[in-house]
């Protein structure tokens, strides 16, 4: 599925949105002199741009076809990632969370768990985060090279180097301001190229009455492809049980409330209330993605039903509807996926291997240019690292393995994640015991009930790929463990708590208050 | 290994079933209503927040900006959604 080939003025655009971006980039590194202005942009971002950052770091490359192809073949429902796994807790973490992570002025999630439990809460997670963003690095910059392989005939070699090389250079500069403001850039980008798509795609399906229809003529098989809300026993993995309970109550909480790579800018916003509008205004935008990248996906049933792999939706909507010229504008809307979720991977693994590793257990107590260069130093080592591991991935046989294995580890760890933010911030009764016994043992469970699963006669859950139900019981067993161990062990003094916990003031303070 | 996997999966297996038959009772009516429910929650409480927690000055403003509208209207837009495609 190659697309038909580039004119001059389509590559003209994507130059020209190169050359900016990496320009903005590199002009806004100039002024960095300290590891606190590299890491959290001297705590200096507005929430425009934090929000729009976040939104867009959200989304890759991949996702952009994954998520149209998703729609192809299960139709709305997979709005549910955007729609109820993203906005109402964005609104939570915005009023509930953010001010106390931005209070505490720390440059990690794990270094806030660290300051409320332990070293040990704190190392376990800043391992598994700085892992994961580590390896999610190479494989997010292998599968844009495929994906540009297909659609362009690129060499999946020259994309991986360049489109790191390019990404690594920016962000080794600028740090998180140039992420940022990048970002801002790469959101508008992005936003105005899946919108065209969008609206030229409803135009070739006979506006939107008619693309409906179209839809559901097609038989019985498309009958919930505008139903966001499936039965419980749908053959698609998105039944409403899991969506509500498993995405809307575990894995989107966790993924807002704990996710390094998206908070760290909101831990660099000019204040507690700038942190706070950037995450209501990314609430806004979120509304619109679903309806740019999801509905791009169901409209090409309209013209070709029968497409063999439904990574191909969205590939064949553009080669067969965009003219020339939106082809270039689609495709700078495609790297700008790409370099805003790279950008924000490389910045955060190098944040948190510095602060809570390097800093934490080596070189605690240098000036803070040190950590610069050391931020930078490992900004550099993973860029290599992205590179390497990408060319790693492309040399295996069986590479959609590796790219499971790393997603379900992020997946088995985001119960225990979760409930160490939610009962470290709302409830001044948890202990560091009680959260290391349930971070162990959320762990333990959602690995061993993936285990049983696979491996048993019959599989232990009805559904396919059950990842959603696995974080919910591993959340589920993690917060009792959590509580109970909590309330057998004793209470953390007042001064580890205050300014941690949700409107605690200490113990007399509190009780005069009732 | 094997038969102990499986003895673990068919412990397991007996309130994992249990529970999708319940859910599997509940009709499609009240799910939605369980969907919209949760939104407007949140609504509620988002309105009845504080006012010292949800307003604030941006730097170059004199009026302080009250996030509440902000947060209102991205959940009404979610009502409106989840209402229209279920």
């Amino acid at each position: 599925m190659q697309l038909a080939a580039l004119t001059g003025i389509d590559y003209a655009m994507m130059i020209g949105y190169l050359v900016l971006s990496i320009g903005l980039g590199i002009y806004l590194g100039k002024n960095i002199k300290t590891g606190k202005d590299y890491f959290l942009a001297g705590r200096s971002l507005p929430w425009w741009a934090v929000g729009m950052s976040m939104v867009v770091s959200d989304i890759g490359a991949i996702d952009i076809v994954g998520i149209a192809g998703s729609a192809y073949i299960y139709g709305i429902v997979v709005g549910n990632y955007d729609w109820i796994g993203c906005i109402p807790v964005m609104i939570i973490c915005g009023f509930v969370f953010i001010p106390y992570f931005w209070r505490s002025e720390v440059y990690t999630i794990p270094e806030f768990l660290g300051k409320r439990f332990n070293v040990g809460v704190r190392t376990i997670s800043a391992v598994i985060w700085g892992f994961f963003l580590a390896c999610n690095l190479g494989i997010m910059l292998y599968a844009t090279a495929v994906m540009m392989n297909t659609m362009l005939g690129w060499g999946v070699g020259v994309s991986i180097i360049i489109s790191a090389v390019l990404i690594g250079l920016y962000t080794l500069i600028g740090g998180l301001k140039a992420v940022v403001y990048t970002d801002a850039l790469q959101c508008v980008v992005m936003m105005a190229g899946c919108t065209m798509v969008l609206f030229i795609g409803l135009y070739h399906a006979g506006g939107v009455f008619a693309f409906v229809n179209t839809v559901h003529d097609l038989g019985v098989e498309y009958k919930d492809h505008f139903n966001l809300i499936l039965p419980v026993d749908t053959d698609s993995p998105h039944p409403w049980t899991g969506i509500l309970l498993g995405l809307g109550m575990v894995l989107a909480p966790a993924y807002w409330f704990g996710n390094q790579s998206i908070l760290q800018r909101c831990l660099g916003a000019k204040s507690e209330f700038e942190a706070k509008a950037s995450f209501m205004w990314g609430a806004l935008l979120k509304i619109a993605i679903p309806m740019i990248m999801v509905v791009p996906g169901i409209i090409v049933l309209t013209h070709n039903p029968n497409i063999e792999q439904a990574d191909f939706a969205l590939p064949t909507l553009i080669r067969d509807t965009l003219p020339t010229g939106v082809l270039g504008i689609f495709f700078a809307a495609f790297l700008a996926a790409l370099m805003s979720s790279v950008d924000s991977c490389l910045n955060s693994a190098s944040t948190l291997w510095v602060k809570d590793i390097y800093q934490r257990f080596f070189v605690p107590n240098k000036d803070d240019r040190h950590y610069l260069v050391i931020g930078r130093i490992l900004t550099l080592i993973f860029t290599v690292w992205g590179i390497l591991f990408a060319f790693w991935i492309s040399g295996l046989k069986d590479q959609e393995s590796i790219y499971n294995i790393i997603q379900t580890i992020l997946s088995l760890f985001q119960g225990p994640s979760l409930v160490l933010i939610l009962t470290g911030v709302l409830w001044s009764r948890t202990t560091g015991i009680g959260a290391l016994v349930g971070l162990v043992s959320g762990l333990i469970t959602s690995s061993g009930l993936l285990i049983i699963h696979n491996y048993a006669t019959v599989p232990l859950f009805q559904i396919q790929d059950p990842f959603l139900f696995i974080a919910l019981w591993s959340f589920l067993v993690s917060l009792v463990l959590t509580i109970v161990v909590s309330l057998l062990t004793p209470r953390e003094p007042d001064e580890k708590l205050v300014g941690l916990v949700y409107r605690y003031k200490g113990r007399n303070e509190n009780a005069n208050a009732d | 290994m094997q038969t102990l996997i499986d003895a673990i999966a068919n412990i397991l297996r007996v309130p994992g079933d249990y529970l999708r038959e319940l859910t599997l009772m509940i009709p499609h009516s009240a799910a939605r209503t369980i969907f919209i429910l949760y939104f407007a929650a949140l609504l509620v409480w988002v309105l009845t927040m504080p006012k010292s927690e949800v307003c604030g000055v941006l730097p170059g403003k004199k009026e302080p900006i009250d996030l509440r509208p902000y947060a209102a209207a991205a959940l009404i837009g979610q009502i409106m959604i989840y209402s229209l495609f279920s």
